[in-house]
């Protein structure tokens, strides 16, 4: 080799490709996403109008948590929501959860598919059908009213609790219902061989056995429901949340400090909220899965199985209100009272007018962030689990960051970074699909994560020792193989984007709106039969697609929702 | 003559703020066409010396040469190197003709060439006839060919196998080291083969490398590793082995003479060995150790027969003996008459048998 030096001859030698590729995944995070989060935090401290400079730091922005009103209640309705949505999805849950897995009930699989429906339906449209069940004129407070019942209004805490407990309840039904299946019947068939009785047996060995997993699930819910932003959006009224109040302060005055101090207060809290979550499930050590293959006891009383019948197909029943709801409201000019009035197709008519615009922005948005995450999510899971440069737990926690972070927190840390400067992206499709891809990232980012754990590291190497380079082994050996993993997060990735609100509502620009902006400015004009239209089709189609993923993967609808 | 020779490899493990050194300053030579086996418990280090020979694992010190090429350089997608994996590592989504044509479309060769040759080495293995199955759809024999056959394809200058036969059961794993040493010789290839199996290592190798702790104790062939042990560790690990605690009487020329139990014994003293103490250990393996009835005279040890098994070519006595808490065990070709479990025996040996050790290192 004449001249070239050894070390030269190395260099040659080596396969540089995947330190660029996977330098893009990274570079993509410190740029989209360490780079405006630690902006966002630094505005935080500093007050509105000033430079960004150490000598203007203070703590203004949070001294409005003790001195405004707003700031406080908002803080204390935002706590206040968050645990009764817990606690009233506890006291559904578990004990449905109980009785789909013990007790003999008809049409078991049905119930168990259609309680994953709320899930699917995106958080702002089921407080929007409410309001047209509850609202001054609403069938159901008419109906309750002839019975003599008074509801509190719709508008306020009482709305939102209820949209979000009716949308978060399958979460803890699910998991419980799976523990109580899975769990080791021996536990509870030894306790009543000592003697014990129903009552007792749940109490001292049933619900200690799950309480963990429920624990860890409860959380998971808190998090969600205190960064929910289109509920307390559509039907809090006057009652400020944190999301809500980020907006307002964003939206009203554009003063991305405040929304920051806010934003940071509301991460604090999921932080501390999924901190918290992680020390539970880590502790969670019981194994209650069951080796031995002997059958659970299931009830068959016909008390049980009444009681068990009324009280799930009921919840059920009433958590599809909604999607039900939104049906008939998009046929219909008017629904004052018990029945709609004036039935049109004009609402649907109206629809090909927002081809060009929503339709369209929500298309081509859902589907490029969707690629965007999985590409970046696939490269940066690969670098984590295969790689394992140093800082790659850094990188790894970076990655996963979004999913505690609330959508509108997102939104202010994006425009705070650029709005000005070398880099302007407010308004334009750029910061969308950024911030889709940021917030979708680590799902996909946990899915593939997954599938490398599982494909074991020697069909690499033994690629790799069969003369491959890097990107032959990953184009014909690792991609091939965690295909199906990627597809499926890619695709449900795309149906949940299809919905995004809480990013989009800060970021849109009259060019980029979308289908779920349409819908809510409809909802807020009052034109709710053609909002209705509009979420109709929003919602079939993301049925749709979830329902093909899970047809693809060979999962069941409810298999796909269980968490924790 | 393109050998392999490793010289002072040094690897060493981080985890958490404990450093593990797997391999410490490991040299020998591997020589070329030749089976060489590395044998060791687990932890020892012997499959970290074959991933670093495939250059799956970074050196933290010394070198790795095939003939006068510094494999160290290389990277390891061009060392020319095919391995078979514990669990084989086929793809699982490609048949049995993808999975061995792979190294070759890797290396662009023609389609016919690449035809001829996974024919020719399937037809080498010994399994012809399944080439547009699946993996999975193979039994676990069938499957350890076409790792083989994967690996051999592309002619490489180099084999591995880590632990290949260690997912089979017993009486194919019997069978497939014959099949992989009939492979290997007839394919001509340096091979290195790791296994913690040593009745494997012993079958199939040509020679062996016995290690512990991250270090090569002994290498050499079968015989030599069985009947010649260079130190305790190896005594210990190879075949089975009765230690004895001894003390030296005396000591002229290269003539050694110990008290072991209640009898004298001389050896030859090694050579080049100098200067040691007095304590020592013997080592005698059961077939070594001869046992009769206390009543038909004096032996090396008394004790008493707790257990005779009957093992088919031999017969196995397990004895107590005064003053140690450990069973000796004792094979016999046959049945000895009138001794039967709990009756008083004694044993004896030749001294030309008895391997002494001082510090763990052999003396004689």
């Amino acid at each position: 080799m004449g001249g070239i030096t050894p070390s030269a001859r190395r260099l040659l030698h080596k396969d540089y490709t995947v330190y660029l590729v996977l330098g893009l995944g990274v570079l993509f995070v410190v740029v989209f996403l360490a780079y405006p989060l630690l902006r966002t935090v630094l505005i935080a401290f500093v007050p509105n109008g000033r430079e960004l400079s150490f000598s203007n730091m203070s703590l203004v922005n949070f001294e409005k948590f003790l001195t405004s009103n707003l700031y406080r209640r908002s803080l204390i309705n935002s706590f206040y929501i968050s645990f009764a949505v817990v606690g009233l999805t506890m006291l559904i849950g578990v004990p449905m959860g109980y009785l789909v897995a013990r007790v003999e009930i008809p049409g078991k699989h049905v119930l168990l598919s259609l309680s994953v429906v709320p899930l699917i339906m995106p958080a702002f449209l089921g407080a929007f059908a409410w309001i047209i069940l509850l609202g001054r004129n609403g069938a159901l407070r008419y109906v309750f009213e002839r019975v003599g019942i008074d509801l509190p209004p719709i508008y306020g805490p009482f709305g939102v609790i209820l949209a979000m407990t009716l949308m978060y309840y399958p979460f803890v039904f699910l998991l419980s219902e799976g523990a109580f299946e899975t769990a080791n019947p021996t536990l509870e068939e030894s306790a009543a061989v000592m003697g014990a009785r129903l009552p007792r047996i749940l109490r001292t060995i049933s619900l200690p056995l799950i309480i963990p997993s429920i624990a860890a699930g409860g959380i998971l819910i808190f998090i969600r429901a205190i960064s929910n932003f289109g509920v307390p959006a559509i039907v809090g009224g006057s009652t400020y949340v944190l999301p809500t109040l980020i907006y307002f302060q964003v939206n009203g005055f554009w003063n991305l400090h405040a929304a920051a101090a806010i934003s940071l207060v509301s991460v604090l809290i999921t932080g501390g909220a999924l901190w918290l979550q992680r020390y539970i499930v880590s502790r969670r050590e019981y194994e209650t899965i069951s080796a031995s293959r002997s059958k659970l006891h299931i009830h068959r009383h016909p008390v049980a199985k009444a009681l068990a019948i009324v009280f799930c197909w009921g919840v059920v029943l009433v958590s599809l209100f909604p999607q039900f709801t939104l049906i008939v409201m998009s046929f219909f000019k008017t629904w004052n009272g018990l029945w709609p009035r004036g039935f049109t197709l004009s609402h649907y008519l109206a629809i090909p007018k927002f081809l060009s615009g929503p339709i369209k922005n929500t298309l081509i948005l859902a589907t490029s962030s969707s690629l965007g995450a999985a590409m970046i999510g696939t490269l940066i899971a690969y670098v984590v689990q295969r790689r394992r440069p140093p800082g790659s737990a850094v990188l790894d926690y970076a990655v996963m960051l979004p999913f505690i972070l609330p959508g509108i927190v997102v939104a202010v840390a994006l425009l705070s970074s650029f709005s000005s400067g070398y880099l302007i992206l407010r308004g334009t499709y750029w910061i969308m699909i950024i911030s889709f891809v940021i917030r979708r990232t680590p799902y996909v980012f946990r899915s593939v994560s997954a599938g490398l754990t599982q494909l074991d590291p020697a069909l690499e190497e033994a690629s790799i020792l069969s003369g491959a380079t890097w990107f032959q082994t990953f184009r014909k050996v690792t991609l091939p193989l965690i295909f199906p993993t990627l597809a499926s997060g890619t695709i449900l990735t795309f149906a949940t984007l299809l919905t995004e609100l809480s990013t989009s509502i800060l970021l849109y620009s009259a060019k980029t709106r979308t289908l779920s902006i349409a819908i809510y400015d409809s909802v807020n004009d009052g034109d709710y039969g053609l909002a209705s239209a509009l979420a109709v089709v929003l919602f079939f189609t993301v049925f749709a697609v979830t329902y093909a993923i899970n047809r693809y993967t060979g999962k069941s609808m409810a298999a796909s929702f269980r968490i924790g | 003559m393109p050998d392999l020779r490793y010289e002072r490899v040094r690897k060493v493990f981080h985890t958490r703020n404990v450093e593990v050194v797997a391999l410490n300053d490991v040299s020998f030579v591997i020589f070329e066409g030749e089976l060489f086996c590395l044998l060791g418990p687990s932890g020892c280090g012997k499959t970290t010396l074959l991933r670093c020979t495939a250059g799956l694992e970074r050196l933290d010190g010394g070198r790795i040469y095939y003939g006068d090429t510094d494999f160290t350089a290389i990277p390891p997608f061009r060392r020319g190197i095919g391995m078979v994996f514990q669990n084989y590592a086929l793809y699982p989504h490609m048949t049995v003709y993808d999975n061995v044509a792979y190294p070759l479309r890797i290396r662009k060769l023609p389609r016919g060439e690449i035809d001829r040759r996974v024919r020719e080495i399937m037809e080498l293995v010994g399994l012809p006839g399944v080439l547009r199955r699946n993996p999975s759809e193979l039994s676990g024999g069938q499957q350890q060919r076409v790792a083989l056959a994967r690996a051999l394809v592309y002619r490489p200058r180099l084999l591995l196998l880590d632990e290949p036969l260690a997912n089979l059961d017993a009486k194919l794993k019997v069978y497939m080291r014959t099949e992989i040493r009939r492979i290997q010789k007839q394919a001509k290839v340096t091979t290195l083969y790791v296994t913690h199996d040593q009745q494997e290592a012993m079958a199939i190798a040509d020679r062996l490398g016995v290690m512990e702790g991250g270090v090569v104790r002994q290498i050499g062939t079968p015989s030599e590793i069985y009947d010649d042990p260079a130190n305790e560790f190896v005594a210990g690990f190879i075949g089975e082995m009765n230690f004895f605690p001894a003390r030296i009487i005396s000591w002229e020329g290269d003539k050694l003479v110990v008290a072991v139990g209640a009898a004298q014994k001389r050896k030859a003293l090694r050579a080049g060995i100098k200067a040691f103490g007095d304590e020592v250990t013997v080592a005698l393996r059961p077939e070594h150790l001869r046992i009769f009835p206390s009543t038909s005279g004096e032996g090396v040890f008394k004790g008493k027969v707790r257990v005779v098994q009957f093992l088919g070519k031999f017969v196995r006595y397990q004895v107590a003996i005064s003053g140690d808490a450990g069973l000796v065990e004792v094979d016999m070709p046959a049945a000895v008459p009138g001794l039967q479990e709990g009756d008083e025996a004694v044993l004896d040996f030749d001294p030309r048998d008895m391997l002494v050790f001082y510090a763990g290192e052999r003396v004689a």
